[in-house]
Parts: C-alpha cells; structure tokens; sequence
C-alpha cells in the first residue's frame, strides 16, 4: 500500500509541474509570431522583403546591356537562352519562388492581424501593418505581372493570363493563376485599401507608406495606361514627398568620381520604398551598358559619370541607389517625377510636363555649366523629350521591360536585337517572347 | 562435482587428526582444464603462515589441524579448506574468475542486470577488451570489437543528423537523426566526448534493441552506448593502479590527394593561356591573382621577360610539388602522453575512489593540448537501509592551435582551385609570397604606398595566427539509495553539469589576416597624402565564450520480490531534464600586451573597402548567441518476471515530453513500448545436452521515435536586429511555416536471438537476428512554391524503410594449457531499403551524384547504395559513350534524361550495390604463454562498393582543379581499348559527355577489405613474491591502425579514406602498476 501510494503522489507531481517545464521557449531568438511586434518585425525582414526581390528576368530580357560575342560564350547555357529570348529551364529558387516569399509574409501578416484586436492604444501600430502588409503584397504582383505577363492591353486583358493571386498563408489551400485583369484589378484595390492604413511616410524606406502606396499605383496605372490615374496618383505621391538629390552635391550622398561606386547610403533622399533586383540571373551586371544609350547623354549631364564606369573600351552601369554593386528597383520621386510628366504630356498638359522633366534634370545637370530649360511646344515633343529621359534617368532599374511591353502598345514598335557573332536574334512588338513560362517545377493551372 | 566429492571425503578424515601439527603437500589445479596453477597464495587463517604453490602446483605448509587453508589467486575464486581433512598429495582444484558470463553486470542506465535477466541485445565492452587499444577518445576503442556496431566514414549526411559516424545495427530513418545516444553512468552525456578518460572507464555497455533502447524513448532510436565509470567498493582494501602511455603518430602523407602532375597541369593552363582563356582575368583592369605560369606567361606576352627566363621559370616550376613543400613545411610527428592513477578503497560504510589523468598531445608545428581530469566518488551507508552517493568529475584542457592553411585550401589562387606547383619556398628556401587573393601588380602599387606590406607568406604566416581553447567541464552528482522496506529500494538522484568552452584567436599584426584587414579599411585621402586606418595596427584578439549547462532529476523505485518459483523485478521512474546553451563574442583590436593597450573601432558604420570601393563594416562586433533551452520530462517503467528461473517475460513503457516549439502540449507526449520473452533451455530438465550447459531463447518487439525539432504546425521564425546601417530595426526570418500535418516518425524492431555456452566455455556467444521497420519517415516532398517561395519542398512523413541483419559473437578457448590461445568472432549482417516513398517526381541522378554518401531514399534500393551511369567506354575520338535504349550512345543530354526519369528501369543507369558494408565484423585472437600476451584484431569489411574521384576537365579549366587520372587520359586512337579516362579537349565541348564519365560505373570499385586494426604485445610481472601483497606490474607495446591486409580493389585505394588522408599508423608504449 505504501508503495502504491509514493507512486502515485510521485506521478502526479510529474505531471503538474511538467506542464509549465515544457512551456519554456527552446530558442530565445525564434518565436512564433503573435503578437504586432512580431507582425511588423516579419514586414521589417529586408532580405525577405527588400533585398534582391525584383525579377532579374525584368532586367535580363531588357535592352540597357549587350553581351559581345566572347562574354555571350562565357554565359552559362541557361544565361545564353534567356539572352536571347528562347524558352529556358526555369527551377528553384527564381523570380517566382523569390516575389511569393514576399506574399508569404504578407497574408501570414493578414492572418494573424485577423486574431488580434485592434485595441484604442494599438490602433495606429494595427493599422500600419495592415497597411504595409496589403501595399507589400501588391508590390510583388505587380512585379510578378511585369515579369511573367504580356503588356496590358484593355481589349485582351480578360483573356491574358495573370498570376497567382494567393491571399492565404495556409500551404494546403490551392490557388489557380488569374487573368490579367484580375490581378491588375486586385493590385489596385489592395493598394488604395492601404492608403486608407498608412502613415503619410514610414519610419524607414523599407516599409510601405501613403507616399509608396500612390506611387505604386501610378506604376500600375502607368503600365495599364491609365494616364489620368497615373497622373494622379503620381501627384499625390509627389505632394507627400519631393525631395531630389541634386548630383553635385556630394553631402546628397553621390560620389561622382568614374571609378568609385554610385554612393555609399542605401537610402539616399528620393528612395520612397526601397527594393532592389535578385541576383538569380545576373546576366545584365555582366554585361556592357548599351552604346547608343551612352553617348546620349551630354557630357554636362552629371549621371554620365555618376552611373557609369569604363570598361575595356564599353561602359559597364555602377550601380545606383543600392550599395555594393546591387541594382535598385524600388521607388523614388525621379521616377515619380517622370510618371508625372509622361501622364502629363499625354494627357496634354504640356506645360506641368516640362516643369516636372526641367526640375528633375537640373539636379542631374553639372552645375559650373548653365542649364537650357528643355522646351517642348506640341505633345509629341513633351512626350518624346520626357520618354527620352525617363530611358536616361531610369535604366537598370527593373522598368525596361514593362516600358518596353507599354510603348510598343502605344505604337512604339521597338523591335529588341541581339547580335551575337553572325547570329541575330529579334523580338518583335507583341510576339509570344513577351509571355514567359512560370517555372517548369510548378504546376499550377 | 570431482572438488565436492573431495571435501567431503576429507570432511571424514578430519576427526582422526584433530589437534596435531600437519604436513600438507598437495597440487592446485584448474578445475576446467586440470592444468597446474602456479603462484597460488596459500595460507593458514590463525597462523597466517603463507607460502606459494610452483609451477608445477605443487605447495607443502605446516599447520595446526584446527587451522583452515586459504587457496586465493588472482584469476581464481579464493577457496577455504579444513586442514583436519587434508591428506598428503591431495589436489586442489579452483574455480577461474574470469570467462564466466554471469560476472559482468550490464548498466542500462536505469539498472544494473545480470545478462541472463535480459531478453534484449546488448553487448558489453569491458575494462580489459577497452584497454586494448590505445588512444584518448573512449568511442574509438569500440571499433572492430563490438558486435552491430559499425564506423561509417566519410559519409556527408547533414550534419544536423549526426557527427560521429556510429551506427548501430544500421539506420532507420532517412532524414532523422543517426548518432546513436551516449550515456555517461546514469545519465545522457552532453559534453565532449573527448572530456572522458579512458582509463577512467570500467565498462561499456551498448543497447541494440528496441527491448534495450526502449527505456531512453525517443532518444534511443539508434542504439544507446552507456559508458560506466570504476567505482569504489565496500570493504576494500586500499588498492592504486597507475598507468602511463605513450603514443606516437608519424607524420601524415599527402599521397592520397591525387594530384595531377605539375607539368601536365602546366601544359594545360599553357595551352588556356594560348586560346586566350585567361585574357578576361590578366586584363589589368581586373584585379584578380594570377596563378604563377599564368603570370609568367602574360610577362612574356607583354614583353616584360624574355622567352628564355619564362621557359627557364616554368622548367623550375614543373618540377615542384607543393605536396613535398607542405609536408616539410607543416606536417610533424604527434607525441601523446597519457599518465593517470586511481586510488580506491572502502570500509563497512564508506567507499570511496580518486582518479587522476593529465594528457598532453604536442606536434611541433601546429598544436599543444594539455588535458586533465580529476574525479572524486564516494558512498556513505549511515545505516544499512540508506546509501548517500555524491561524485565529481572535473576536466580540464586547454590548446593552442596554430593556423596552418589546410592543403587543399593553400594551393588555391583566385578561383583556380588546385595548383601543384605552387611554390611555398623560394630556391633560397626562404618563405614564398602566395598571390591567391589579390593581383601581385595591384598589392605592389595599391595605395601609392601608403599602405602595409600586403604580401602572404604561408611558410611564416601561421605562427602569427594561433587559437588558444580553454575547457573546463564539471560534471556533479548527488544521490540517495533508501530501502523502503525488503524488495523496495527509492533513488532520488540529481546530476549538474557545466561545460564552458573559453576561444582566444590571435592575429599578430605581422600576420597577413591583420596586415589585409588594415589595408582594405585604410581611407587614403590621395589629394593631401593622408591614411586613416579605420583597423588599427596591432594585433587582433577574437574572444569566444560557449556554455553548455544541463541539469537532471531522477527519482526511481526499483521493487524486486521472489516467491516459491516466481521471481519480478521492475523499475518505475521519472525524470526531468534540461539543456541549456548559450554564447558570445567580440574582437579587440590594435591589442598590444605590455604595457596593455587597446584600440577602440566603429563596428557600427561601413566604409568603402580596398580594392573595388565595396562597402562593408569591421568585422567582429559583439554579439550574444541565442541561448537554447531543451528540456524533456518522461515517465518509464520497466518489469520482468520470471518463472521457475526459466521463463521470463519483460516489457517496458515510457512517455517523453519536450518543449518543442510550436507544437501543443497534448503532441509534445510520446508514448513507447517494448515486451520480451525469453526462455532458459538449459535448465529444463528434459534438456540433457552434457555438452550445451548454457542455453537461452529470446525474442523482443518494441518501437521508438524520432521527432524533428525543426516542423511545427505554425509559422516559426528566427528573430535579430539589422545593422544600423540597414535602418537598426529587428526583423523576424520565417524559418519555418505552417505544417500542421506532420506526424512523428516510428520505428519498429524485433529481435530474435540464442545465448549459448558450450561445455568449458571453449565456445560461449550469442546468434540474434533483428528487423527494423521504420514508417512515417520524414522526407523532402515538393509541392506548389506559390505558398512559399523559401523553399521548393515541405517536409512530409513520405517514406517508409525495413532493415534486418544478423549479429554473431562467438568467444573461443582453444587452448588454455601453459600457451593460451583465445579469440573473438564477430560476424554482422545488415541491409537497410526503402520501402516506400510517395514522391511523384523522384529524379535519380541527384542519387548519383550523392556517390554512396548520403541516404538516398529510391523504393527497393538500400539507403546507402550506389548507381551509375551505364558505362559504354571511350568511342575511337576518346568521347566517353553512355547506353541510350539498349545501344552505346553519345547523346549525352537523353542519356541523362533516361537516367534522372528512368532510373534503373530505363537502361542508362545501372543500380550497383550498397555503399556501406553487407557483412562486417573482426577476428581476434590473444596468445599468453606466462605473464606474456599478444593479441591482435582483424576488421573486415564486404559486400559493397564506394566510387572513386577523377579528372572532370570542367573542373580543371573553369576551377583549375586536376586529378592525377589525367596522365591516363586517351590520348591517340587505339587508346579507348587501353583506358576509360576521355580524350580532353578544347574549347569544352559543349555537351555532358563528361558527366557520363564521372558518374559512370568505371569510376566504381568494389570496397571489400581486410585490415589489421591493432597489436597488442603485454608482459604482466608478478611482484607478489617481492613481499608486495597484490602487487602487478603490465607493460605493454601496441600498434593501431596498421592497414589493409587485403582489398578488392585493384588501385590500392582504402576504400574507408578514397580521397582523404588515412589514418596514421599510432605506436603505443606504456605500463600499468596496480599497488
């Protein structure tokens, strides 16, 4: 009996404290995420977030670089397929896998704000993430659709194929790709949600803000050429935030010395959201500035040297609002600034147009020479002059690929070339090498 | 029988010679063998009178006959005899201690067992088989002598599944853990394995079956090794044994690395140069180093030698090997020296023991280790129903480890991989500049001299680079032993143990390390001349401090009750556990000792580096390692019951927690069980075999676990903070998301077995066969990256195994006459496949280019195995061909195709064998003649086979890496029928031919192999006739490691070590007193 009894006062004492024993975290440092700290420092990952998230393939298929024909033999067999515009293996990680960890966190964010209570005091701490969480998701999209999918064409776009809309974190709920329209029309309406959640500008340009969110709508606008609500949103983003870097100044944080890299700070005064370019397939940080693109720019025109270094006897691009030889993507008012005045000039109002190019190229214009104000009397010359700059101002950015799909459905007919020894190769205008394969280790319907 | 009926006739006798003074003359014997026993102490009890039998056994004494005789010897059961019943010429016969089964007890950790109260499987290694082999780490003593048990080198597992290369009766999971558990006493071990000394080891016990392991739940699926250390004992008269080893290790061999010769690699990289492969990297522009020839051939190009000093420079260099270089320059002779002493005693109530053991290992060159341990155990019985146990065991080691560069890592310059020429010492001998980071024009230049010298001196350089290791490991005990009433025995014990691993590196400011850290942070202002060194000048100390801290809680009720014929005895317990690990570190700059100075640097802000401008910060800011915290609660019982001394039946039960994160409690519970039954043949009566006076049936069912840490069902992620340069926020990593559907992996083993004895023990062993079901086994599956784009694949529970072997252990006496003549056989068979694996998209040729090393899960194939390519040999242009549809091919690209899609159903790949041994084991035999003992161990290893490395020209042209296979590369037409090696050709072609080649099956070899593990040559002296009572002295000579006798393979290649450096050969000298 006595024994009976040590045993089970024994057990019992086990089983009570044991409870509380387990409940000890293994790792301080890792936690599963609960509360709205933990939300926003998952939105807070760079490297998940901002760091090397932008299609590459964005950059690879654009025309800012060459190849000559002994680099192009040094590519590797998949590089030289994508070079030229032929189908190529595609497999994890990619363009793909690397944007959707952006949406991961995302919905996870999403999710878990739907078990939270949006408290008096935590209200403002709630609605920002909630904010950040919508703005960042369409962000990717938005790149997504850049990448993957044909220009917008308002005729087609129900017919063209989209992305994956996936607003779940929940692995185990199935998600089928969308049309175009549809993930245009979600990108739009998640973004103007987050305006309602945003502050004005965020803590660090790593996060979402009123000022990104209008200025990825006038991204998005812009590629669907919407010009009026291109216009506007770009204005809007512009009244939260205008400041340029002048590139004479070196406390702007420019270093214009030919050999040196762009600047030392990552988040110099126009960065609105920071993101830069994956380093999935660097085909194009290899490869030669294009030297027509060059010799346009005048040799008063400080981004000359600002964004380009000599190589052998071609120019190589140093890299711009990103560190250590990274390309930027994100968002910054010289592009706002440009959306602005291509919305403008095509909505024919030439003189804002003008105002908007003149303002932004005499930050870019070298000081001890005097600055002509650019002037352009019709439309047509407006638009040529701001779309010749936003060409200038904005390569290796992520942009070329999506302008390329956008101006040759407003009649550009920019045929792409790739000469590589004897062999040509061409994309036309509107051709099926503007629909890219999702990965060949995906299946998704 | 013959001993009985002697004492009882002398028990007649005793009557008639009462009180008178005896002459006994008489013989002692060997009651198995019947041969004389010398040196048998024989002595009177009242008048203690003592004398020695001769070799013969013959003794004569004079007593009272009231007296008793006392007959004792070291290796024989002391035996008391009347004297009042001795006649002359009577024979005396002992009883041999050792060789006797029941003697040894077996530790579970939980309980000491007598073997014959086992069903399960388990093999003990005692102090005696341990001190065989030499050496500081105890778990190397257990290879080639321990059945089931098997060193698996050189497999590349993750290392999160294990690091010691032990396997026990083979795996049984894919992707789980495979170490097995090692206990120390009563306790799992969390220290360095390093930190126990041998010769403070009684006995090893290893647990194979699920019976065995059960008790350690979900740690124990891979077998447990209980390590028991020697305790004191009661009533025991003060006793010493001191031990002194000394070992040492030839300096190794660099022949193993099959390097291509250094004018062949010449003629190649001549032959780049030419095609203009090298013209992006000697481009001045680009700053990237230059291999020497490269160098010399890009200054002859542009006119800066003559053609005449280049051939000259490259005639020089073609006739260098950086092996010789290195092998002067770093390798030396290691010199072990092992002393330790224990001292042990014990009285009615006390026992104690003190043990003390200094190791230091000294190789010239590269290190010094100084290790000591000290232990203090004692038992104090305050009254005879309580016993309070308290111990300590300190360890103590500190190193200094000089920096020398690894070969492998040495020759590479840039991004060429392996240069063989590579001069380290000039024809002067003085030490060579290696270029291998930087251009020798950028280093020369750099700064306009405003910086240090920036050259790399490998000859020197290590001795301004040197990690002092400071370890200190306590390991205390407590415990209490009360007997509650007769049959019921409670422990409480606790255990505490700290490790603190304390790491000093130095970087001298001479050193190249420190000279390069300047230079790249120096901030020259060109326009006034002026240098800011954002490093210092002066040394650079880089401390690191790791702490380990466990704590256990037992408390245990161990009932034993026999009645009539019915025997129980069981245990019921629990425990509770916690492991908690935490570090840090930081770095001192510009350090200088005397007078002490030190620099402050801005870890917090970048600069632009030298050469291209990158921007980076200093390294080594401070920083705190996340403190882990593991902690497991369990419940176990443990019973068995015996019938009649003959039938018995076990079973046990436990239930372990962990504090797994993200999991709910109600998961965290694992429930494991055993049974077993076995059945003593020998003692039914109808059993009469004269011969077989031993005989056991048994058999046992059980399962344990594996859990993954790692998977939970939410969303887990890793939290830090940016640099202030990213903005200074903290950010959470998502590490692992949501998986709600994992189960935890199962592994289910039976095992059947005999124990036996043959009559005199001259045959005495054990035969069991086992199989291992492992189901639920995680597994990497693909799935929709959509969800995730952090990974392509989830883990699921995909795969299932089944394993099954078989373990012999035969102990022989062949002969025990004046020559003893022992041996051991082990004799194990294993083989482990995947049953199942629910993978739609399996690919095969990931399996291949895993060349045997890692467990690659195809359904049918053992989890260790082989497959190549179909090798069809070279064609007439020396073009390796493949088999596509049955018929040699060229088409490379559908070969592969066939290969990944197909596997061995397809014809372009062939499944070869298992890559681990079928069959292994080791025969051992141990000749004595007197005091003199020789013995030696044979380990065998069949029935699988292991690929070997060779020339991959992609390797060599993009990577510079050679191999010497190239010398028999095809060369002319004719030479396909004399060589497999390809043609090599340039520019590459384009396509994988030379895929086929490197996975192909002629690069496999059988691995079947015979090796000669250790020698042991010992001369034990009996001092006792030198009037110290007890008193032995042991000298012993052995040798480890001594090679192959035999393989299959035709190269010479050991296929333990195909590319790696072999073990040396060790020669151990040493002796033993025992006062």
């Amino acid at each position: 009996m006595k024994n009976r009894l040590l045993f089970i006062v024994m057990v019992l004492l086990t089983l009570t404290c044991c409870k509380k024993f387990l409940d000890k975290k293994t790792n301080n440092s890792i936690a599963v995420p609960e509360k709205l700290e933990d939300l926003q420092a998952l939105l807070d990952d760079q490297e998940v977030m901002n760091k090397g998230v932008s299609p590459s393939l964005s950059e690879c298929f654009g025309d800012d670089y060459f190849h000559t024909e002994t680099s192009f033999n040094n590519l590797a067999p998949e590089y030289k397929l994508i070079y030229t515009w032929q189908k190529f293996p595609s497999k994890f990680p990619n363009d793909w896998s690397v944007c959707y960890k952006i949406v991961y966190n995302a919905n996870l964010c999403l999710d878990l704000l739907g078990k939270i209570e949006r408290t008096q005091e935590k209200a403002a701490a709630w609605d920002n993430i909630r904010g950040q969480a919508l703005f960042a998701r369409a962000y990717a999209f938005l790149n997504l659709l850049w990448a993957y999918c044909k220009g917008y064409d308002i005729s087609t776009a129900q017919k063209d194929n989209g992305i994956v809309l996936r607003t779940s974190s929940d692995f185990n709920t199935i998600f089928n790709r969308s049309s175009l329209a549809d993930s245009y029309n979600k990108i739009i309406a998640d973004t103007k949600e987050a305006l309602k959640y945003l502050p004005d500008l965020a803590l660090l340009p790593t996060r979402g803000s009123r000022a990104a969110a209008n200025g990825l709508l006038g991204r998005a606008y812009l590629s669907m050429r919407l010009y009026d609500s291109s216009f506007k949103y770009s204005n809007a983003g512009l009244h939260i935030y205008d400041s340029l870097m002048d590139y004479n100044k070196p406390e702007d944080g420019i270093n214009i010395n030919a050999n040196s890299t762009f600047g030392a700070n990552r988040f110099t005064r126009e960065v609105v959201f920071y993101t830069e370019i994956n380093l999935l397939r660097n085909i194009h940080t290899k490869g030669l500035v294009d030297t027509a693109l060059y010799s346009s720019y005048n040799v008063s025109d400080l981004r000359r040297t600002a964004f380009f270094l000599p190589y052998q006897q071609f120019h190589r691009f140093k890299g711009g609002y990103a560190r250590n030889f990274r390309l930027f993507s994100g968002i910054a008012t010289d592009e706002l600034f440009l959306i602005r005045a291509e919305s403008a000039a095509r909505i024919g109002k030439i003189e804002d147009a003008m105002a908007d190019l003149n303002h932004l190229l005499q930050k870019r214009w070298n000081n001890k020479v005097a600055f002509a104000p650019l002037i352009a009397t019709t439309r047509e010359d407006a638009l040529a002059l701001v779309l010749e700059h936003r060409r200038k101002e904005l390569l290796f950015r992520g942009l070329r690929w999506s302008d390329i799909k956008r101006l040759n459905k407003e009649g550009k007919n920019i045929v792409l070339k790739r000469v590589v020894g004897v062999n040509t190769y061409i994309l036309e205008p509107d051709s099926d090498g503007y629909q890219v394969a999702l990965p060949d280790d995906l299946d998704i319907k | 029988m013959r001993t009985a009926i002697l004492l009882c006739s002398l028990l007649l006798f005793s009557a008639a010679m009462a009180q008178n003074k005896l002459t006994i003359t008489g013989r002692v014997i060997d009651s198995e063998t019947g041969e004389p026993v010398k040196n048998v102490t024989v002595t009177s009890k009242l008048q203690q009178a003592t004398v020695f039998t001769q070799p013969n056994g013959h003794f004569s004494i004079v007593v009272a006959a009231a007296d008793t005789l006392l007959f004792s010897h070291v290796v024989y059961t002391t035996q008391a005899v009347q004297a009042a019943g001795l006649k002359e010429g009577v024979t005396i016969s002992l009883m041999p201690k050792t060789g006797n089964l029941e003697e040894v007890m077996i530790n579970t950790g939980y309980q000491k067992l007598k073997p014959n109260a086992v069903n399960g499987s388990y093999v003990i290694i005692d102090s005696k088989k341990l001190s065989e082999q030499t050496g500081t780490n105890i778990l190397q003593r257990l290879n080639g002598v321990t059945s089931g048990l098997l060193f698996n080198t050189g497999r590349t597992n993750p290392a999160s599944q294990g690091k010691t290369d032990i396997s026990i009766r083979g795996p049984g999971t894919i992707n789980g853990p495979l170490d097995p558990l090692i206990v120390l006493d009563d306790y799992v071990y969390e220290g360095d394995i390093d930190n126990i000394n041998p010769n403070d080891v009684e006995s090893i016990t290893v647990l194979k079956d699920a019976a065995a392991t059960s008790i350690y739940g979900a740690r124990g699926g891979n077998g447990v090794i209980v390590i028991t250390t020697k305790k004191g004992h009661f009533n025991q008269k003060l006793s010493m044994d001191l031990n002194s080893t000394v070992i040492i290790s030839p300096r190794p061999g660099l022949d193993n690395y099959h390097q291509m010769h250094s004018s062949d690699y010449i003629d190649v990289e001549q032959l780049l140069f030419d095609q203009g492969y090298f013209d992006n990297v000697t481009d001045p522009a680009s700053r990237a180093p230059l291999t020497p020839v490269v160098d010399i051939l890009y200054q002859r190009k542009k006119g800066l030698i003559t053609e005449e000093a280049a051939a000259l420079a490259i005639s020089k260099l073609k006739q260098t090997d950086a092996r010789q270089q290195y092998t002067r320059l770093f390798l030396r002779n290691t010199l072990t020296q092992q002393y330790s002493l224990n001292v042990q005693a014990g009285s009615q109530r006390f026992s104690w023991i003190i043990a003390g053991n200094l190791v230091r290992v000294s190789n010239r060159t590269e290190q010094q280790n100084t290790q000591g341990n000290f232990r203090i155990e004692n038992t104090f019985k305050p009254f005879n129903r309580l016993q309070i146990i308290s111990s300590v065991y300190y360890t103590t080691r500190s190193t200094e480890r000089h920096q020398v560069p690894d070969y492998k890592s040495l020759i590479q310059i840039g991004s060429r991989r392996g240069v063989p020429y590579l001069p380290l010492i000039d024809e002067n001998g003085n030490p060579a500049p290696v270029y291998n980071i930087y251009r020798k024009e950028y280093i020369d230049t750099a700064g306009s001299g405003k910086l240090l010298n920036w050259r790399y001196y490998p000859a020197t350089d290590y001795r301004y680079n040197y990690t002092n290791t400071a370890l200190q490991e306590m390991v205390a005990r407590f415990g209490l032993k009360y007997q509650v009433i007769n049959g019921l025995t409670l422990s409480l014990n606790t255990q505490h143990q700290v490790q603190k691993v304390t790491g000093t590196a130095t970087r001298q400011g001479e050193g190249f390390y420190t000279r390069d850290l300047i230079n790249r942070f120096s901030q020259i202002n060109y326009t006034n001349g002026t240098v800011t060194y954002m490093v210092p000048k002066g040394n650079i100390i880089a401390y690191s401090n790791n702490a380990i801290r466990s704590r256990n809680y037992r408390a245990q009720l161990d009932y034993s009750r026999l009645w009539y014929k019915h025997s129980v005895s069981a245990i019921v317990g629990s425990e509770a556990r916690e492991v908690v690990e935490n570090g840090n570190s930081n770095t001192i700059y510009g350090y200088v000792e005397d007078p002490l100075t030190t620099v402050s640097v801005d870890f917090r802000n970048s600069y632009p580096t030298l050469p291209n401008n990158s921007i980076a910060s200093i390294p080594g800011a401070p920083f705190v390692n996340a403190t882990t915290t593991n902690r497991f609660v369990s419940l176990y019982a443990n019973a068995s019951y015996t019938f009649n001394e003959k039938y018995m039946l076990t079973g046990s039960v436990r239930k372990d927690g962990a504090n797994i994160y993200g999991v709910t409690t109600n998961n965290k519970w694992k429930p494991l069980w055993s049974v077993g039954l076995g059945y003593e043949v020998s003692k039914e009566k109808f059993f009469r075999l004269r011969g077989i006076p031993y005989l056991k049936i048994k058999s046992t069912i059980g399962y344990s676990g594996n859990v993954d840490l790692y998977r939970s069902a939410l969303a887990v992620a890793q939290f830090s903070t940016y640099s202030l340069n990213d903005g200074g926020l903290p950010y959470a990593r998502v590490a692992t998301i949501n998986n709600p559907s994992l189960r935890w992996e199962k592994v289910r083993q039976w095992n059947a077995g005999v124990d036996f004895s043959l009559k005199r023990s001259w045959i005495a062993g054990s035969v069991e066969y086992y199989k291992k079901w492992g189901t639920d086994l995680y597994g990497p599956a693909t799935y929709d990256y959509t969800s995730w784009g952090g990974s392509n694949i989830v883990t699921k529970n995909v795969a299932n195994m089944a394993g099954n072997g078989v373990d012999v252990q035969l102990r022989l006496k062949i002969l025990n006459r004046e020559v003893k003549w022992n041996g051991g056989v082990l004799y194990n068979y294993n083989t482990a496949k995947t049953t199942a694996y629910l993978e739609e998209n399996r690919r095969f040729m990931s399996a291949v280019y895993a060349n045997g090393t890692r467990i690659t899960p195809i359904v049918g194939k053992p989890l260790y195995s082989i497959l190549a390519l179909r090798w069809g040999g070279l064609n007439a242009q020396g073009a390796p061909q493949g088999y596509l549809n049955g018929k040699l091919s060229t088409d490379y690209e559908a070969v592969l195709e066939n290969a990944d899609k197909e596997g061995d159903a397809g014809g372009s790949l062939v499944y070869i064998g298992p890559s681990t041994p079928v069959h292994f084991g080791s025969i051992y035999n141990e000749l004595s003649y007197k005091g003199l003992t020789l013995s030696f161990n044979l380990v065998y290893k069949l029935g699988y086979y292991f690929k070997r490395n060779s020339i991959s020209y992609t390797s060599l042209v993009s990577f510079g890496e050679g191999h010497s296979d190239y010398a028999d590369r095809w060369q002319k037409p004719g030479d396909e029928l004399k060589t497999q090696v390809p043609a090599f050709v340039y520019p590459l072609p384009k396509s994988a031919g030379e895929t086929i080649y490197f996975n192909g099956e002629a690069l496999v070899e059988k691995g079947d192999h015979l090796r000669l593990q250790f020698i042991n040559m010992s001369y034990r002296a009996n001092c006792k006739r030198y009037g110290l009572l007890n008193n032995n002295l042991l000298l012993y000579i052995n040798a480890s490691n001594l090679g192959i006798i035999w393989r299959s393979n035709k190269r010479g290649l050991d296929p333990d070590y195909p590319d790696t450096l072999v073990p040396v050969t060790n020669f151990s000298f040493g002796l033993k007193v025992s006062l």
